[in-house]
C-alpha cells in the first residue's frame, strides 16, 4: 500500500519536466468526458473492416449500473475510445497485415512492473501514476479474432487466444491475484470473432435460425448443435461455465463486399456454402456485440468503483494517523469522482468533489487553528507563480514607460477558473499547492461538472473538442472512436439546458468567487511576506478585483443560454467584453491587439468555438433542433426514444428554473458591478448614490488608497496613467472590461450603466422586483448625473412610491429628495412643490413622534439606523421660497408639518380697543426658520349653524423658529358667544397650511368605522369651545321690544347702542331678520335720543349713524311687521363702527318675545243712557303681572267715568284676574252733531301700565348683580358673567317661583352649584378662573335671597335688596270699540195690584190669585248710527216706527200668563208702549217674574227693496238689526204664598170611622 | 495574515409585509445607510424565491454574497418576520482570541445560527412587552390610518439588544 505513495513525489517530479514541455498532454490528462477506452488487439488487421459498423453503433447508450451502495444509475450515452493495443502496434509495424499470429506481443507485455496490468500499458503514452484513478486504462480489451476454419482454430488461433487471454485475465478473475489494488485498472476482455466471408467459418451456421429467439435460446441452440462451429468451440474453450459469468465471445460476419480482396481467402479455399445473413440478422449480431460491450464495461467499472471506494474508506480511516496526507487522499478520491465522470455519472462526480471541498475546509481549518505543520499535509499559503507574476507586474509598472510596449504580465486570463490552466494535480501530488490554487481547482472541476449537468453549450463544445481524435495519439492509423459521428450529432442533439444546474453553478460561483478573492488577497500578501517584499495595497486590490471580475465574467459567459431571453443581449455584452478581454496587454491599442491576440491564445479553438457556437445556436430555439432519430436504440422494446421525454420536460422545467437562474445571474452581475464601483472609487470616481450623496460617510476604507494616489486620483486619470507614478491606479487590472471601463469616466459610467441594465433585466426575468427596483434606483442616479433628469425623475418617482408602500422610509425620503431635484431641474414646479411637501411631511412626522427620545438619538449611540431620520435641512426654506413662482396657492394639511396645533380657548382682550385675541400655538419641528406671511384662525359658532364666522389674523409676518411657536391672533369682532375653531390657516408665500381640528378628529377613528361622529365631535368641541365675550368697556347693543305698544299701530323694537369707551366716528347698524315673515322697517327708524344723527336709512336693513361719543347711549326705534303670528322675533344685529383705532364689528343675535303678557276681556252692559264696560285683565301666560295703572280714555263721542284710581299696584296672578268697570255715556250735543259725520267713531282706548314679573325680577336681580360685579375684582369679565347670569336666571331660577316672588317680594337664588357656573368658568382663562369662582361663590353665599320690594319701602338699599327696575314699565294701549246696538229696549214688568204696589219689598202674591202687571216697553236708537239702523231695519227714515214683537216668557209651571203673551207693536223712539198682563202664580215660593224678549220684526228684504227703491245700501244687506233689551224687572221676584188663611177640623168619636170632620175653612182674598 | 476577521456589518429586522422594523449598522459611521437598505430590500426577493422550497427550518443560510467582503444571511420566523445579517468578512481587526479559520475557510451557516437565535430571542422579548403592539408596526395599519413615517421598532431595549448581538458576534461563537 505504501509503495505507490512513496514513489509519488519522485516520479511526479521527474515527470514534471517533460509535462511542461508537452502542454497538450497535460490538457488531455485533466480532461473530463464520458468516455471509456476500449483496447483492441487485432492481430489479423481486421479492425478497419468492422470499424465502420462498430462506430455507427456507438456511443453506447442507456447503460444501467447498479452498485450495492447506490441506487440505480443510468448512463445515457457513453463514448467509447477504441485504441489499438500496443501489442498491435508492434505487430502491425513488424508483421505484415494478414493472419500472421503475433507472439511477439507477449514479449512486449513482459515489461517490468509490479503488476501484470501495468505491463500492458503503453509506455510513454500515458504518464503513470502510483496513485490510481487517473488512468484512462481500458475498461475492455477485445481480441479481434480471425479464424477462418476450425482447423486454423485448433492449430493456431486457440493457442493465440489462450495466451492472450492468459495475459489479459483481469485480476478479478485470476485466482492468483488477490490484491484488490489491482482493481483500479480492472478490465474485462472479449473475443470478437470476425467471420470473413467465403471462408469455412462463414459457412458455419450461426446457430440462430429464427430472428425471434432470444439470446439465451440462441446460446442454447448453439450448444445443442454440437461443437462443430468455431464459435461454439470458442465458447467452450474460453467461457467460464458459471451462470453468472458473462459471455465473452461474440461473432460478427463481414459482408463480402466490405472485405478487401486481399483479406479474402483464395476462392479455392472456399469449402462450404457461405451463409449470407440478411440485414436483420446482422443487426442482431451487432446488437449482441454491443450488449457484450456494455455488460463488460459496466462490470469492470463496477470493480473499479468498489476498489476506489474501499481505498477511500481505508485512507479516510487513517486520517488520524500521523503522516496522513490530504493531497494523497484527494487524488485518490478524485480518482473515483473522475471515474464517475468518465462514465457520465456527473452527479456522483459532483458529490465526490463536494465532499472533497468540505474535506479541504476541515484541513484548512485545522491548519489555521494549529498554525503549524500538522498532519494531513500542509498547504502553501501563497502561490508561487502568482507571486512571481505580481512582482513582474510591479516591476513593469515601475519602469518608466509603464511597461506598455509589451503585453503586460497578468495573473489571469479571461478564464481564471480552469482546471487545466495549471498542472494542479501534480501540484497536489507534490504537496506543493496553495490553498487558493487548490480551491480554484476544485471549483473548476465542480464548475465543469455542473456545466455538463446543465448541458451548457460551452460544456458541449468542450466535450466535442475533447472527443476529437487525440492529437498525440501516436497511433499510425486507426485510433478511431465514435466521436466523429457522435460529436456532430451531439451538438444538435442536446440543446435543452438544465437551468437548475446553471443556477446552482451561478450561486456556487458567487460564493466561491467572493471567497476566493479574499483568498487571493491573502495569498498575495503572504507571498509578498514570504519574500520580504511589499506589494502596494493598490496593486493587490486591483489584482484581486481584476481576478474576481474575470472569474465572474467567465461564469456568466459559460452559463450564457438562449433560454434566458435577455441572454441575447448579455451575449453581446459578454462576447463583446470577452473580445476585449483577450487584449490583456496594452489597453490603448486593444482594438488592434484584439485581432492579433487570438493567435497567442492558449486555446484559440475553444474560445472561438464557444463564441460562435453560442451565438449561432442562440438564434434557434433549443427545441427546434432535430431529434437524432438515427441514434435511437431500440433494444427489446425497453429503450425509448431519448430526446422525446427530455423535450417534453424542457419547457416547464426551463420556465421554472429560469427564475432562479436569472436571479443568480443577476447576483453575479451585481457582484461585478460592485467591483466596478470599487475600482472606480479607488480612481476617485464615484457613481451611483455615493456620487450624489456625499454627505454619507465614505464606506471605502482609505487604506486601499495611498496618499499619493489620493492626490492624483482626483486629477485627470490620463495623467496618472501616463504619469510616472510608482503604481498607477490601474496597474494590475487586467480584466478587459474593467480596463476598458477605467479608461475614462464616460466609459466607466457607460459600463456601469450597461451592467445595471443587465442586472435589472435579469432581476425582472427572475421576478425579483424589489432587487430590480433598487438597481433601477442606481440607474436613475446615473441618469441624474448625466443630466437626463426626465428619465431620472420617472425612476425616482416610481421607486419612492414603491418603497413607501412598505415603509422604507429612509429610502423613500432619499428617493423623494432626488425626485425633487429632478423636478426642479425640469421646472415642473407643481410636482416639485408637492414632492418637497411629501418629504417634509415625512421628516416632520418622524420628528413629531420621536420627540420623546430625541435626546437619546442624538446623544446616544447611532448604531442603529433610525429609519425615520430624514434630513431635510434647508428644504422647507427652499419650498417656501420656491412657492413664490407658483401661479396659485397650494394648500396642505398643517398637521403633517407642525405638531401640537392648538388654539388656546381663552380670549384675551386688547388693552385699548374692542375685539379680542386668541393664542395659536404649534410646534415647528423642521430645522429651517421660515417666515410666514399670515396666520389665521376661523371660528364658527358652536351653537347655531348660521352664526357668523370670525376670522382672527396675525398682523405681521412671523418668523418661525424651531420649537414651539406661539402667536396672538387678533380680531376686531365684538361678540358674546361660544365658538369652535373651524380652521387654522398659515400662509407662507404660496403654501397654505390648513388645519381643521374637528374634521380631522372624525377622520381618524380607528378600525375605520364611522363611529358616532356626533358624539366624538361634540366631545372634541366641548373641550375646545371658545367663549368669546367683549371687554366690559366695549361697545354694546341691546335690542328689545318697545315698552309702549299701541295695539292698533305698528309695533316697534328698540335698539340701544352704548358706545362704551369708543369714540365712534361712524357706525353702521345692520339688522337682519331671523324669523320668517318678519319685516323690519329700518327706513322708518327714529331716534329716541337726540344726540345721535341718523345719517342714512335708505338702504333696507341698514342704519348709518354719525359719531357717538364715548360712554353715551343711543336708542332707536324700528317698526316691524309680521306676516304671520310669531311668538318671538329673532333678529341679528351687526354693527360696524370706526374709531381712531380702526374698524370694529359687533355681532349679536337677539330673540325678542312679542307675545303680550296680558289678556283683556270686556263685558258691556247697555243702559238707556249709559254703557257699563267691565274690563277683565288676566295674564296670558303664567307670569304674574303688576298693574301700575289702568285707564280708559274717553273719546269725542263718549265720556267715560271710571272708578277711583287705586293706590297700590295690583297684582294679577294667573288665577286672580283683575276687573275694572267703566261707565260710558254718550257725549251729548257734540256727539249728536257729529253723528252723521262719523258713523263709527266710537272707540275708546284702554291703556294699561304694567310690569311683567319675570322681566321685572330679572332686570332687578341682574342690576343688582351687575353692580356687584362692576365693583369687584372680576370687573373685566363683567360682560360674560352678566350674560351668563341672566341666562341662568331666566332659565333656572325664576320660572318656578314667580308666584312666590309676586307674593313675597323675594327671590330665592339657589346655591352656586345650582346656577351652573362651571361651564362658564371653565372657558375663562386659567389665571382668572379661581378668582372668579371664589367671587361668585361668595356672592351666592351673600345673596341667597334677594328682596324685591315694591317701591314704597326702598329706604335703605342694602346688598340683598334689589333696586326697582331701571327700566320704565311697559304700557299698552288697547282700543276698545263700543259695540253697535241699533235699538235698545227698556222694558219693565211692574205689578199693578194695589196691595202690592206700595210695598217696597218683594211683592207677595197668592198662588192661584191673579196678579195684574203692566208691561212697559220703550226703546232708544242712540247706540247705533242712524244709517246703519236704517239699513238694518229697512227704514226709510230714522224716525220711522219699527214693528216689534214682544214675548213674555214664563215658566209654565210657575206662571199662568193671562192676556197677550206675545204681541206685535209698533213704536217710535222713546215711545212707551204699555200693556197689561195678568199673571197667575201657580206655586208658592219666591218666584222670579217672567222675562220679556223683544224682537224687531223686519219686513223681508225683497219686499223692502221693492218698496223703497234705491236708498238702501247694498252692503248692509247682511246686517241684522241688533236689538237688545234692558229688562228693568230682571231679577225681581214675587213671594207667592198659598191662598189659605184658616181651617177648622172637628174630631168626633174616636171609635167611629168617620169621626173627623172638616169644619170650616176661611179662604184668602 | 493581516488579520481581519468577520464581523456583523448590519442587522436588519424586516416585518411580515417587507417593511423594515429595525436596521442596525456596525460600526454605524462607516456604513452607508442607503447601501445597506438597498441590500436588505433586495434580499427580500431571495426570501420569497426560496420560500416555496423551505419546509420547517427557519434558517435561510447564506442569501447572497454581495462582494468580496459582504455576505447576507437570512432567518425567517414563523410570523413572517425576517432577520437579515450582513457580515463583513473583513469587518474588524483580529484579536488574539479570534480564530483564524474563517478567513481561510469562510463562514459556515452554522456560524450565524447563534446570532439569529439571539435575535429571535430579542424579538420574542419585544413581543412579550405588553406595550409593543405588532400591529402598530405594520404598514397596512399605518396606511389605513394614514400615518406618515416608518413602522420601525423604537423599543430601546430591543435596539440595545440588537446592538449587543451585532457587536458580540464572531465566527465560532456559540452563545450570544
Amino acid at each position: 500500500m505504501n509503495t505507490p505513495r512513496n514513489g509519488a513525489p519522485t516520479q511526479g517530479a521527474a515527470e514534471d519536466g517533460p509535462r511542461q514541455t508537452q502542454p497538450s498532454a497535460g490538457v488531455m490528462d485533466g480532461s473530463s468526458s464520458s468516455k471509456v477506452t476500449v483496447e483492441y488487439h487485432d492481430p489479423s488487421g481486421l479492425f478497419p473492416l468492422i470499424q465502420e459498423q462498430l462506430s455507427a453503433r456507438l456511443p453506447l447508450r442507456n447503460l444501467h449500473w447498479k452498485s450495492p451502495s447506490r441506487p440505480l444509475r443510468s448512463i445515457d450515452s457513453l463514448h467509447v475510445d477504441l485504441i489499438p493495443s500496443t501489442d498491435l502496434v508492434h505487430i502491425s509495424t513488424a508483421a505484415s497485415p494478414g493472419l500472421a499470429p503475433s507472439t511477439a506481443s507477449q514479449g512486449t507485455s513482459s515489461s517490468p512492473g509490479p503488476t501484470s496490468t501495468e505491463i500492458l500499458r503503453p509506455p510513454g503514452k500515458e504518464r503513470r501514476h502510483q496513485i490510481p484513478g487517473l488512468r484512462q486504462t481500458p475498461y475492455l480489451k477485445i481480441y479481434i479474432l480471425r479464424c477462418d476454419d476450425s482447423d486454423t482454430y485448433k492449430a493456431t488461433a486457440r493457442k493465440q487466444v489462450r495466451e492472450w487471454v492468459k495475459a489479459h485475465t483481469p485480476p478479478s478473475q485470476s485466482s492468483s491475484s488477490s490484491s484488490t489494488q489491482e482493481n483500479h485498472d480492472a478490465f474485462e476482455w472479449l473475443i470478437l470473432h470476425v467471420v470473413v466471408p467465403d471462408t469455412p467459418a462463414a459457412s458455419q451456421p450461426r446457430g440462430s435460425t429464427s430472428s425471434s429467439t432470444t439470446g439465451g435460446e440462441k446460446e442454447k441452440s448453439r450448444w445443442t448443435r454440437g461443437t462443430a462451429t468455431i464459435l461454439e468451440k470458442l465458447r467452450a474453450d474460453f467461457n467460464i461455465s458459471s451462470k453468472s459469468a458473462p459471455d465473452r465471445i461474440a461473432q460478427i460476419r463481414l459482408q463480402k463486399n466490405a472485405v478487401p480482396a486481399h483479406m479474402l481467402p483464395p476462392a479455392s479455399a472456399a469449402t462450404g456454402q457461405s451463409i449470407s445473413e440478411n440485414p436483420q440478422e446482422q443487426e442482431r449480431a451487432w446488437n449482441d456485440v454491443i450488449i457484450r460491450f456494455k455488460t463488460l464495461i459496466l462490470l469492470s467499472f463496477d470493480l473499479r468503483v468498489s476498489q476506489y471506494e474501499e481505498d477511500v474508506r481505508e485512507k479516510d480511516s487513517q486520517r488520524a494517523l500521523p503522516g496522513w496526507n490530504f493531497c494523497t487522499f484527494f487524488i485518490l478520491k478524485e480518482g473515483l469522482a473522475r471515474g464517475f465522470e468518465s462514465v457520465g455519472l456527473v452527479e456522483d462526480a459532483l458529490l465526490g468533489y463536494d465532499e472533497l471541498s468540505i474535506g479541504l475546509d476541515s484541513i484548512v481549518r485545522n491548519q489555521a487553528n494549529e498554525g503549524s505543520q500538522t498532519q494531513g499535509g500542509v498547504l502553501a499559503n501563497y502561490t508561487d507563480d502568482l507571486y512571481r507574476q505580481t512582482s513582474d507586474i510591479l516591476k513593469r509598472s515601475q519602469k518608466d514607460d509603464g511597461g506598455r510596449k509589451e503585453p503586460q504580465p497578468r495573473i489571469h486570463d479571461s478564464k481564471p477558473i480552469d482546471a487545466r490552466k495549471k498542472n494542479y494535480r501534480d501540484l497536489i501530488l507534490s504537496n506543493n499547492i496553495s490553498i487558493f490554487d487548490f480551491r480554484c481547482y476544485i471549483f473548476a472541476r465542480q464548475m465543469s461538472l455542473l456545466l455538463r449537468l446543465g448541458n451548457a453549450r460551452s460544456a458541449r463544445s468542450d466535450l466535442a473538442s475533447k472527443l476529437q481524435p487525440r492529437p498525440n495519439a501516436r497511433v499510425l492509423q486507426r485510433s478511431v472512436d465514435d466521436v466523429n459521428v457522435g460529436a456532430k450529432a451531439d451538438v444538435q442533439l442536446d440543446e435543452s439546458e438544465d437551468l437548475y444546474s446553471f443556477a446552482e453553478l451561478c450561486s456556487r460561483a458567487l460564493n466561491f468567487i467572493t471567497f476566493a478573492s479574499r483568498l487571493l488577497r491573502e495569498d498575495l500578501r503572504n507571498g509578498a511576506q514570504a519574500h520580504n517584499v511589499k506589494f502596494p495595497d493598490r496593486l493587490i486590490d486591483n489584482l484581486v478585483r481584476s481576478w474576481t471580475f474575470a472569474a465572474l465574467q467567465q461564469i456568466l459567459d459559460e452559463t450564457t443560454t438562449s433560454s434566458l431571453p435577455i441572454s441575447k443581449f448579455s451575449n453581446d455584452i459578454a462576447s463583446g467584453s470577452s473580445g476585449k478581454m483577450r487584449s490583456f496587454g496594452n489597453h490603448n491599442e486593444e482594438q488592434k491587439l484584439s485581432l492579433a491576440e487570438p493567435k497567442t491564445m492558449i486555446y484559440p479553438a475553444r474560445s472561438s468555438s464557444l463564441a460562435f457556437g453560442g451565438r449561432s445556436a442562440s438564434t434557434e430555439p433549443p427545441y427546434a433542433a432535430p431529434t437524432a432519430s438515427g441514434q435511437v436504440v431500440y433494444e427489446n422494446g425497453q429503450y425509448q426514444d431519448r430526446p422525446a421525454p427530455g423535450q417534453e420536460s424542457t419547457t416547464p422545467q426551463a420556465k421554472s428554473g429560469l427564475q432562479g437562474f436569472a436571479s443568480t445571474r443577476a447576483q453575479l452581475y451585481v457582484a461585478e458591478r460592485r467591483i466596478l464601483e470599487h475600482v472606480g472609487k479607488s480612481l476617485g470616481w464615484t457613481i451611483g448614490w455615493d456620487a450624489i450623496l456625499p454627505s454619507y460617510p465614505q464606506r471605502e476604507d482609505l487604506s486601499d488608497v495611498d496618499l499619493h494616489e489620493e492626490s492624483s486620483s482626483g486629477d485627470e486619470n490620463a495623467t496618472s496613467k501616463e504619469g510616472l507614478t510608482v503604481t498607477s491606479p490601474t496597474v494590475g487590472i487586467s480584466a478587459a472590461a474593467i480596463v476598458n471601463a477605467v479608461s475614462s469616466i464616460e466609459q466607466f459610467r457607460q459600463f456601469y450603466e450597461s451592467l445595471s441594465d443587465l442586472i435589472v433585466k435579469h432581476y425582472m426575468a427572475a421576478g425579483q422586483a424589489k432587487s430590480g427596483e433598487s438597481i433601477l434606483g442606481d440607474l436613475a442616479v446615473v441618469r441624474f448625473e448625466l443630466g437626463d433628469f426626465a428619465a431620472a425623475a420617472m425612476y425616482f418617482g416610481r421607486m419612492a412610491s414603491l418603497f413607501a408602500e412598505t415603509r422604507w422610509n429612509f429610502v423613500e425620503a432619499t428617493m423623494l429628495r432626488m425626485y425633487a431635484q429632478c423636478l426642479k431641474k425640469l421646472n415642473r414646479k407643481d410636482e416639485y412643490v408637492r414632492t418637497l411637501l411629501d418629504l417634509l411631511a415625512k421628516s416632520a412626522a418622524s420628528r413629531k413622534t420621536i420627540r420623546t427620545f430625541v435626546s437619546n438619538a442624538i446623544g446616544g449611540s447611532k448604531s442603529w439606523l433610525d429609519d425615520d431620520k430624514v434630513d431635510t435641512a434647508g428644504l422647507f426654506e427652499e419650498l417656501i421660497d420656491f412657492s413664490r413662482q407658483l401661479p396659485y396657492d397650494v394648500s396642505v394639511p398643517m398637521g403633517k408639518y407642525f405638531g401640537d396645533i392648538v388654539v388656546e380657548p381663552y380670549v384675551r382682550h386688547f388693552d385699548d380697543k374692542d375685539g379680542f385675541q386668541l393664542r395659536l400655538q404649534f410646534r415647528h419641528v423642521l430645522e429651517d426658520d421660515v417666515e410666514i406671511k399670515q396666520a389665521k384662525v376661523r371660528l364658527t359658532s358652536a351653537t347655531s349653524a348660521q352664526g357668523k364666522d370670525i376670522w382672527l389674523e396675525s398682523s405681521d409676518p412671523i418668523q418661525l423658529n424651531k420649537g414651539v411657536c406661539r402667536m396672538w391672533l387678533g380680531s376686531n369682532v365684538n361678540t358674546t358667544n361660544t365658538f369652535v375653531v373651524d380652521q387654522i390657516r398659515i400662509e407662507a408665500n404660496r403654501i397654505v397650511f390648513l388645519h381643521e381640528p374637528f374634521t380631522k378628529a372624525e377622520a381618524t377613528t380607528p378600525l375605520s368605522i364611522i363611529a358616532s361622529v356626533s358624539a366624538a365631535a361634540l366631545k372634541a368641541a366641548k373641550k375646545s369651545r371658545i367663549l368669546c365675550f367683549p371687554r366690559v368697556e366695549a361697545f354694546q347693543t341691546r335690542l328689545y321690544l318697545s315698552r309702549f305698544i299701541h295695539i292698533d299701530k305698528r309695533r316697534l323694537i328698540e335698539i340701544e347702542l352704548s358706545s362704551g369707551w369708543n369714540d365712534m366716528q361712524r357706525a353702521e347698524i345692520r339688522l337682519k331678520s331671523g324669523s320668517a315673515g318678519l319685516r323690519l322697517r329700518t327706513a322708518d327708524v327714529t331716534a329716541t335720543s337726540s344726540d345721535v344723527d341718523i345719517q342714512d336709512k335708505s338702504r333696507p336693513g341698514v342704519i348709518a349713524i354719525a359719531s357717538m361719543r364715548p360712554n353715551t347711549t343711543a336708542t332707536f326705534q324700528v317698526p316691524y311687521e309680521l306676516e304671520t303670528v310669531l311668538p318671538e322675533l329673532s333678529i341679528k344685529c351687526e354693527v360696524e363702527y370706526d374709531t381712531e383705532k380702526g374698524t370694529f364689528q359687533y355681532y349679536s343675535s337677539f330673540t325678542i318675545p312679542i307675545e303680550l303678557p296680558l289678556d283683556v276681556n270686556v263685558h258691556d252692559h247697555f243702559k238707556n243712557n249709559s254703557l257699563y264696560s267691565k274690563f277683565n285683565i288676566k295674564t296670558s301666560n303664567q307670569y304674574p303681572l303688576e298693574i301700575l295703572d289702568i285707564d280708559l280714555d274717553g273719546s269725542e263721542e263718549y265720556d267715560v267715568q271710571g272708578p277711583r284710581r287705586f293706590k297700590e299696584n295690583v297684582l294679577v296672578l294667573p288665577r286672580q284676574p283683575m276687573a275694572m268697570t267703566y261707565k260710558i255715556t254718550k257725549a251729548s250735543e257734540r256727539a249728536k252733531r257729529r253723528q252723521s259725520k262719523v258713523p263709527d267713531g266710537g272707540s275708546l282706548a284702554l291703556s294699561v301700565t304694567y310690569r311683567c314679573m319675570n322681566e321685572d325680577a330679572r332686570d332687578r336681580v341682574q342690576e343688582l348683580f351687575t353692580r356687584a360685579v362692576e365693583n369687584s375684582q372680576v370687573r373685566r369679565l363683567a360682560r360674560i358673567l352678566i350674560a351668563t347670569f341672566t341666562d341662568r336666571l331666566e332659565s333656572r331660577v325664576l320660572p318656578q317661583q314667580f308666584e312666590k316672588i309676586a307674593l313675597l317680594d323675594k327671590v330665592h337664588m339657589g346655591s352656586f352649584e345650582d346656577m351652573g357656573w362651571s361651564e362658564c368658568i371653565d372657558s375663562l382663562p386659567q389665571a382668572v378662573q379661581e378668582e372668579t369662582q371664589k367671587w361668585l361663590q361668595k356672592w351666592h353665599e351673600d345673596h341667597k335671597y334677594i328682596l324685591l320690594p315694591s317701591k314704597a319701602d326702598i329706604g335703605t338699599p342694602d346688598s340683598g335688596t334689589a333696586l326697582p327696575s331701571p327700566h320704565p314699565p311697559r304700557r299698552i294701549i288697547i282700543t276698545v270699540s263700543i259695540p253697535q246696538t241699533h235699538i235698545l229696549h227698556t222694558a219693565s214688568l211692574s205689578i199693578q195690584s194695589p196691595r202690592h204696589a206700595s210695598s217696597s219689598f218683594a211683592a207677595i202674591a197668592i198662588a192661584g190669585q191673579p196678579l195684574v202687571t203692566e208691561l212697559r216697553i220703550k226703546h232708544t236708537r242712540r247706540w247705533a248710527s242712524p244709517s246703519s239702523l236704517m239699513a238694518a231695519a229697512s227704514l226709510s227714515s230714522q224716525d220711522d216706527p219699527i214693528e216689534f214683537v214682544y214675548t213674555v216668557e214664563a215658566n209654565p209651571e210657575m206662571w199662568l200668563v193671562a192676556g197677550q203673551r206675545r204681541a206685535h207693536f209698533t213704536a217710535r223712539e222713546d215711545e212707551e208702549h204699555k200693556c197689561p198682563i195678568m199673571l197667575i202664580p201657580l206655586k208658592a215660593g219666591n218666584v222670579l217674574l217672567p222675562s220679556v224678549e223683544i224682537r224687531a220684526r223686519i219686513p223681508p228684504k225683497t219686499e223692502q227693496k221693492r218698496q223703497s227703491g234705491g236708498p238702501v245700501p247694498v252692503e248692509e244687506g247682511g246686517e241684522q238689526l241688533n236689538c237688545e233689551t234692558d229688562l228693568l224687572s230682571y231679577g225681581e221676584s214675587v213671594m207667592v204664598v198659598p191662598n189659605v188663611r184658616r181651617s177648622t177640623v172637628g174630631i168626633g168619636n174616636m171609635n167611629l170611622p168617620k169621626s173627623t170632620v172638616w169644619l170650616e175653612s176661611e179662604g184668602g182674598l | 495574515m493581516t488579520g481581519r476577521v468577520p464581523s456583523i456589518a448590519c442587522i436588519g429586522v424586516i416585518g411580515k409585509h417587507n417593511n423594515p422594523l429595525h436596521i442596525s449598522l456596525f460600526p454605524a459611521e462607516e456604513r452607508a445607510p442607503l447601501e445597506f437598505q438597498f441590500l436588505l430590500s433586495s434580499c427580500l426577493d431571495i426570501f420569497e424565491a426560496r420560500l416555496p422550497q423551505k419546509t420547517v427550518d427557519q434558517d435561510f443560510g447564506l442569501l447572497q454574497a454581495v462582494d468580496e467582503r459582504l455576505a447576507m444571511y437570512g432567518w425567517l420566523t414563523n410570523t413572517g418576520v425576517k432577520f437579515v445579517i450582513v457580515v463583513d468578512m473583513e469587518g474588524r481587526p483580529a484579536t488574539a482570541s479570534d480564530s483564524k479559520t474563517s478567513t481561510a475557510v469562510g463562514l459556515r451557516d452554522a456560524d450565524m445560527k447563534p446570532a439569529f437565535r439571539a435575535l429571535q430571542t430579542a424579538y420574542i422579548m419585544l413581543l412579550r412587552n405588553p406595550f409593543y403592539s405588532p400591529d402598530e408596526h405594520s404598514p397596512l395599519a399605518a396606511n389605513a390610518e394614514k400615518r406618515v413615517g416608518s413602522t420601525q421598532i423604537t423599543s430601546r431595549k430591543f435596539i440595545e439588544e440588537v446592538k449587543r448581538i451585532g457587536e458580540a458576534w464572531a465566527p465560532g461563537i456559540t452563545n450570544i
